[in-house]
């Protein structure tokens, strides 16, 4: 892998070049150390370069300029065939790609050339605390950069010599990059305690004016001969001009013999800062450095065994590690194989036991399941013949259920029919009982203290007549209580209790089933159902229920009837009390009333007398008279009669009535309440009227009742403004009658409640009036309404519809 | 008696009309109305002798009407009649000056000799009246020196101190006294006296 990158990449790197040459001549690349930026190298160098091209035929030289690591990366992949670099990245080179160099440059430094270079430690001349390199420990230091030889390293060999690791035991280390005038002024303005510098930078700058060298102390000074400038280091070759591994020799002997042959005053030498080249110097001071401080290609010494091997041995490892990383893998995959191998046997062994047992066990369970099957088909046998007993009897069931159901609806037609009366249907509903249940008669018996009437009895043989008495003591009955079960007797003859009672030894019931009846919580009676044969067949629990309920049922209905009879009774004891109370309230005036013709009749009879006693005999005058006091006479017992009928408390007659009649008699009858009160009737009576079907009495006293209440209530209204308008009307669903009044109206938080008994705004009013009068409108299917009228008074009116049938009889 | 009139008033024509028959047979004249109003329109109280009033009638009562014939100053004696009497009608009823208070149904003696006493009261009556008139016409013809005279002479002063009274001579006051008891037609004082008394007391009622 790493092989066909490393031959790729120069194949790559060289794809561009063909358009770059000018001629046919054979490009010859020279890496040059840009230390100091491309332009700069490309300018110092370029004429060198030409200066070869012309001195070498064949070949043209171009500068290519590179940093530090590029350059490295240019040789290691043969980009380049010379290099010009500083000595410690020579040396590099040198140790690793194996470059060798051909010459040496002599650096011209203010009109001297020189072919060695140093380094110039130096501190403020003033920092008396420093004198020597020791003297550096724990202070502050600046070089140009780490991997600079003259900037930095030439400076570091001299300070591991006085045991100083510049990277620890400094207090600061500090690079400062080009130009290295900034550590000079750096450490003259004391922002640092010292710095090192190639050689000849003091002397430049002081030249140049920039800084005088009085300020500097220099540390640890050198003196060569050779070697006028400052310096504190011993001395280095300057940079070296050097072939590459694959250049060709005999270019690079051309090369050498062109170098050294540049006249110092030729541009190119001149331009290049430096007198031409000399034969290439000792590198050896380099490598010790490096050596020394274990950096450039002595940096693994120290740890030689292993990264180095790894580096240099990588492919063999790494193919070494996938072998045993395989090898391992097999292996592992082998013995887990194995292992699950030796497991699969075991487990086998271990089912093939197991099986052997099962087998075993299979053979005896087959020997009792043999057995089960005998006796489970046995059971099945047995349970067969059970279910079909079994649906035997649900047919039976069913038979008996749709009997029931039969009897229930037939009890439900009986029980819910609107024409039949309570007797017949308590009839039918025994006999139903008696045909359902096979039995030969049915009664409904009445317990009154300690004696049985017979209400109601069904039965072809008349082992009861109907509303006869017996003793209670005579009857099965007498084990029944209120809340006792139904009492049933299969056969009276075989049972101690039963044989010894009359119901038994003289009315020979054998077979018996009787249920109490209850009504309003107490004991009414009996429902019985009895046959003089002795019935075998049980029967079912729904047939009991189902008497029972028959029984409930009779029960509920005479509760019902006698609360219904108790309600009619209450209603008529109502409206008597009221017609007592209407009579109570108009008897002042119906004394009155009758008053009159009393009054006319003794007038005209003693007038008739006197007459008669004083010889008058004007006789056609008398008999007129007497004719009057005949129909005064009359007059009067129609009054009696009226309030007899009033007062009577008479089973409601109906009759079809003329409304205009009955409304002609109300109004005489009130009429003494009328002239009392000052009030006006006005009749507004339609005469085409027809007859309604009513009681006539009853409508009476509505109506009564009615005119009175308008009446009372116009004891406030002004004498002229009492008027009470009496309309009757043919509308659709009947005949209507409206009383108008004048009076104080309805109050409007009662208008639902004037109908209600003892609801009363009079002082002297029962409250019934109104509640009695909607009664019997109600009573006749009609409806009594009240509403306030506009003009201030109130509108009492009923309606009562014209076939109306009697709802309560 | 049989100028005498007696006016009945009922709503009802039935009792109207048997009241009629009945009064009629003693033989007094009877007119009838059928309520309060009709009578007021038609009251002559000269010609009526008695009335007959129905206490409950319609429009106006009949102790209302006495009321109102009462407001009129008619003097004319009334029978209130009542079917249903209670005590504080009664009382009113009297109390308002009735003759008579009487309660249906009634016997025909009864209410015909209440009758014929109401006709002798008003006749009575009457006639006292027409004797104050007369009094008083004799009173009123007389000078008012004479009227004076004639107060002292009744005040028992004799002539002596009436002359001294009034500031005249006797012969003066002989001349009045004879004059006066000349116009009042006085046989005697005592005489005069009875007149004065008879005719103040019919003033103060």
């Amino acid at each position: 892998m790493f092989r066909v990158i490393s031959l790729l990449l120069p194949l790559l790197a060289l794809l561009p070049l063909p358009s770059q040459s000018a001629s046919n001549d054979k490009l010859i690349k020279i890496g040059v150390l840009a230390h100091r930026g491309h332009d700069e190298t490309t300018k110092r160098w370029s004429l060198t370069a030409d200066y070869l091209s012309d001195a070498i035929d064949g070949y043209q030289f171009i500068i290519k300029p590179k940093s530090l690591s590029s350059m490295k990366e240019a040789v290691e992949n043969n980009l380049l065939e010379f290099i010009l670099t500083n000595p410690g990245n020579y040396v590099d080179i040198e140790a690793n790609y194996g470059a060798t160099r051909i010459a040496t440059l002599k650096v011209k430094q203010r009109d001297n050339a020189y072919t060695s270079f140093s380094a110039v430690i130096f501190t403020r001349y003033d920092s008396h605390d420093i004198n020597t390199l020791e003297d550096l420990r724990n202070r502050s230091f600046m070089a140009v950069n780490k991997n600079a030889f003259g900037g930095f390293q030439m400076a570091w060999q001299e300070l591991k010599q006085v045991n100083i690791n510049p990277f620890e035991d400094l207090s600061e280390l500090r690079f400062s990059g080009f130009p290295q005038d900034n550590i000079v002024y750096a450490v003259e303005s004391g922002k640092i305690d010292a710095g090192t510098v190639r050689s000849d930078t003091l002397e430049r700058m002081a030249s140049e004016g920039a800084i005088s060298i009085k300020d500097f102390k220099i540390l640890n000074r050198k003196f060569d001969d050779d070697f006028p400038l400052l310096h504190s280091t011993r001395l280095y070759p300057e940079w070296p001009f050097a072939k590459l591994k694959k250049t060709d020799d005999h270019l690079a002997q051309k090369v050498a013999i062109a170098l050294l042959t540049m006249p110092p005053d030729s541009e190119a030498a001149i331009v290049s800062r430096s007198e031409g080249w000399t034969i290439p110097l000792d590198y050896t001071p380099v490598h010790d450095v490096f050596k020394s401080l274990k950096i450039g290609p002595y940096v693994e010494i120290d740890n030689v065994t292993f990264e180095k091997v790894i580096e240099q041995y990588s492919h063999y490892i790494l193919l070494v590690i996938i072998t045993l990383v395989i090898l391992g893998i097999v292996i592992i995959y082998i013995s887990r194989t194995n292992h699950n191998l030796t497991l699969t046997q075991t487990n086998l062994r271990t089912e093939i036991e197991s099986r052997r047992h099962a087998q075993a066990e299979l053979a005896k369970h087959r020997d009792t399941l043999e057995q089960n099957v005998i006796e489970r088909t046995q059971e099945l046998a047995d349970l067969n013949n059970e279910l079909q007993e079994d649906i035997i009897a649900r047919k039976t069931a069913e038979a008996s259920l749709k009997k029931s159901s039969h009897t229930l609806q037939t009890m439900h037609e009986i029980t819910s029919s609107r024409q039949m009366s309570f007797e017949a249907k308590v009839d039918a509903l025994l006999r139903t009982g008696c045909n359902c249940f096979n039995l030969e008669y049915g009664t409904l018996l009445l317990l009154k203290g300690k004696k049985i009437n017979v209400v109601r009895y069904v039965g072809e043989q008349e082992v009861f007549k109907r509303n006869t008495w017996i003793d209670h003591d005579k009857l099965f009955a007498k084990y029944m209580t209120l809340d006792s079960e139904p009492l049933i007797i299969q056969n009276a003859a075989t049972d101690d209790r039963f044989n010894q009672i009359y119901q038994h030894t003289f009315l020979n019931i054998h077979s018996y089933l009787g249920f109490p009846v209850i009504v309003a919580g107490a004991l009414y009676g009996y429902l019985e159902y009895g046959s003089v044969k002795t019935t075998d067949n049980d029967r079912s629990l729904i047939d009991i229920d189902m008497l029972q309920l028959i029984s409930q049922w009779i029960g509920g209905e005479i509760q019902r009837q006698q609360s219904q009879e108790n309600a009619q009774k209450h209603q008529a004891d109502l409206a008597h009390v009221a017609r007592l109370g209407t009579m109570g309230e108009m008897a002042s005036g119906l004394a009155h009333e009758l008053n009159q013709p009393l009054t006319a009749i003794v007038n005209y009879t003693r007038g008739c007398v006197r007459r008669l006693n004083n010889k008058n005999t004007d006789l056609p005058a008398i008999v007129e008279a007497m004719e009057h006091s005949c129909s005064e006479a009359e007059r009067a017992a129609e009054i009696i009669r009226r309030m007899r009928e009033l007062v009577n408390k008479e089973v409601p007659r109906r009759e079809f009535n003329d409304i205009n009649n009955i409304i002609e008699v109300v109004i005489r009858l009130v009429r003494p309440k009328i002239k009392k009160s000052h009030v006006t009737i006005k009749r507004e009576l339609d005469p085409n009227i027809p007859e309604v079907n009513v009681d006539r009495i009853q409508i009476e006293q509505v109506l009564i009742n009615l005119l009175n209440n308008g009446i009372d209530a116009m004891k406030k209204t002004a004498v002229l403004d009492r008027e009470i308008i009496i309309q009757s009307r043919y509308i659709n669903s009947g005949v209507q009658v409206k009383v108008f009044d004048r009076g104080s109206g309805l109050p409007n938080n009662m208008k639902s409640n004037v109908f209600e008994p003892f609801f009363s705004t009079k002082n002297e009013g029962m409250g019934m009036g109104l509640s009695i009068s909607r009664s019997i409108i109600e009573a006749h299917a009609g409806s009594l309404n009240a509403e306030q009228r506009e003009l201030g008074g109130s509108i009492f009116s009923f309606t009562l519809p014209l076939g109306s049938e009697a709802n309560d009889d | 008696m049989t100028n005498h009139n007696v006016y009945v008033v009922d709503d009802d024509q039935a009792v109207r009309d048997s009241l009629r028959w009945l009064i009629e047979s003693v033989g007094l004249h009877v007119k009838t109305f059928s309520n309060g109003q009709e009578l007021l329109e038609n009251f002559n109280e000269s010609e009526i002798s008695c009335l007959v009033l129905d206490v409950r009638m319609p429009g106006i009562s009949g102790l209302d009407l006495q009321q109102r014939l009462k407001n009129m100053n008619a003097k004319i004696p009334v029978i209130i009649v009542t079917g249903h009497a209670d005590v504080p009608m009664a009382i009113q009823a009297m109390k308002a000056g009735a003759f008579d208070f009487i309660e249906k149904p009634y016997s025909d003696q009864l209410l015909l000799e209440r009758i014929q006493c109401a006709i002798e009261q008003d006749d009575c009556f009457k006639q006292q009246q027409a004797v104050n008139n007369e009094i008083n016409e004799r009173i009123d013809s007389l000078t008012p020196r004479e009227r004076e005279v004639m107060g002292l002479v009744v005040g028992g002063h004799s002539n002596k101190s009436i002359a001294k009274e009034l500031g005249v001579s006797i012969k003066t006051v002989e001349v009045h006294r004879g004059n006066l008891m000349t116009k009042m037609k006085a046989q005697s004082l005592s005489e005069l006296v009875r007149l004065v008394m008879s005719s103040s007391r019919t003033t103060k009622e």
